[in-house]
């Protein structure tokens, strides 16, 4: 019997068993829709996290190239300016050596644009980060360092800088969600507050005084550059194979060994070459402020892609590839050598 | 409204936009001047260039304040710059430039102690 009573309550008990199951399988039924629904949602925020960042790492260290004076740039100054001096008798002349020194301080506003781009970098990265694992305290650090460089720009380009509290605070964890739920909350909180420093810094570079006070110094460094190509032309002291090269491309013209003869005995070749030249350098210059220009539009087309993140809707990276691209042609044209 | 209102102040960049463009207009006429004679000595016309290169350098580099006198000194400077931009094709003296490049490099100076 108490087999059988055990057997009865047993078949009870799979009764109540056979019940809750029923239960817990409508209640899935019934929230599977939202479960899948939240899934997806969760997945979008995931991807379009992932996408975001690399589309704002990508920018930031293409415009991070296209900002300071290299090395190799000031070293190339550095001998056109001796170049120059000696040429005009003016040796230890001690205008030149204002100039350069003078150089060296303005570079130092350059490298902290220079140094936000490069917190815009990692801060970009760090989202990524937060879209493949829990990466919560290295985003905090990121957006911490980005939060001082902002206003280390600001002070350096004299501009107040309203930044909120709360995009310093760094993304909350919050621990009672799912994996996927937790890592989308923390990716929308971080493109929030890249966001908002991204904003700052779009109003401050939109200034037209931001705009020659971080791209004169380009202008006038490739000017003394330039000068000095120019006197070894004007001298005749170069070959003009590279131009005549360049120029009888279309036709694969190569010139001949004795070029460089005729075309200083030919006034009129010798002026052609000489505007070519002429082209080539303003070309280089007006190249400075295309990338400042390129620069700020590739922050700007930036944002719609936090707020299609913060939407949930799709992102759309073709604007910002297509600048990214741009300016990567424009740096190409800065390391391209003075003709 | 008065006539003896003071003409509007120009701010830093304003002014720092005005020693920039005398500096290229400084480097326009050493360049022109080269390529109409070429071999000819034009260190006078490089010693203001570079006057003129160290004087904007400078005042980009250094804190920018205000001062009640800049105004006039650079309407001067940017009327001295445009004067050697509109006469760039036209001059091929050397002594001529040297003397334009020097008043230009004078009234920069002025502008510059904008800078203190």
């Amino acid at each position: 019997m108490t087999t059988f009573f055990g057997s009865i309550k047993q078949v009870g008990g799979w009764k109540h068993c056979g019940l809750r199951f029923k239960f817990f399988a409508l209640a899935f039924l019934l929230l599977l829709p939202v479960l899948s629904f939240t899934g997806c949602a969760t997945n979008t925020t995931l991807a379009g996290g992932a996408n975001l960042a690399k589309a704002g790492q990508s920018a930031a260290t293409q415009m991070q190239q296209n900002v300071t004076l290299s090395a190799n740039t000031i070293l190339t100054l550095r001998k056109a300016v001796a170049f120059n001096d000696g040429y005009n008798g003016a040796v230890g002349n001690a205008n030149s050596q204002q100039f350069l020194a003078n150089v060296s301080g303005i570079q130092g506003n350059l490298k902290k644009y220079a140094s936000w781009l490069q917190s815009l970098s990692s801060s970009y990265a760090a989202l990524g980060d937060l879209a493949n694992y829990d990466a919560a305290g290295n985003f905090n650090s990121s957006i911490a360092s980005l939060a001082g460089d902002t206003t280390n720009l600001a002070a350096a380009l004299g501009r107040p800088v309203a930044v909120p509290p709360d995009a310093t605070a760094g993304v909350k964890v919050i621990g009672d969600l799912l994996i996927g739920s937790r890592q989308a909350h923390e990716i929308k909180q971080g493109s929030e507050h890249i966001e908002s420093f991204l904003t700052n810094v779009i109003s401050m570079l939109e200034a037209p005084a931001t705009k020659q006070q971080l791209t004169t110094i380009q202008k006038e460094v490739s000017g003394q550059i330039d000068q000095a190509a120019q006197v070894l032309f004007d001298n005749g002291m170069s070959t003009y194979s590279t131009l005549l090269d360049d120029i009888g491309a279309p036709l694969n013209l190569k010139t001949t060994s004795n070029a460089d003869e005729v075309v200083k005995a030919n006034k009129q070749i010798l002026a052609g070459l000489k505007n070519v030249a002429n082209e080539s350098f303003a070309e280089q210059i007006s190249a400075q402020g295309d990338a400042y220009d390129q620069s700020l539009s590739a922050l700007k087309a930036l944002i719609p892609l936090h707020e299609s993140l913060r939407n949930g809707a799709p992102l759309n990276l073709s604007s910002v590839t297509t600048i990214i691209n741009q300016l990567q042609t424009t740096a190409a044209m800065f390391s391209a050598p003075t003709k | 409204m008065s006539d003896n209102q003071p003409a509007a102040q120009p701010n830093a960049n304003d002014v720092l936009a005005s020693l920039a463009s005398a500096a290229d207009a400084a480097r326009q006429v050493y360049l022109v001047a080269l390529a109409a004679n070429p071999g000819a000595d034009l260190s006078q016309l490089y010693v203001a260039e570079m006057k003129a290169l160290a004087l904007w350098s400078d005042a980009q580099d250094k804190a920018l304040n205000n001062d009640n006198a800049i105004a006039a000194a650079q309407s001067n400077l940017d009327a001295a710059t445009q004067a050697i931009r509109n006469a760039l094709s036209t001059i091929k003296d050397i002594s001529t430039w040297a003397t334009l490049a020097n008043n230009l490099v004078q009234l920069a100076t002025t502008v510059a102690k904008f800078f203190p």
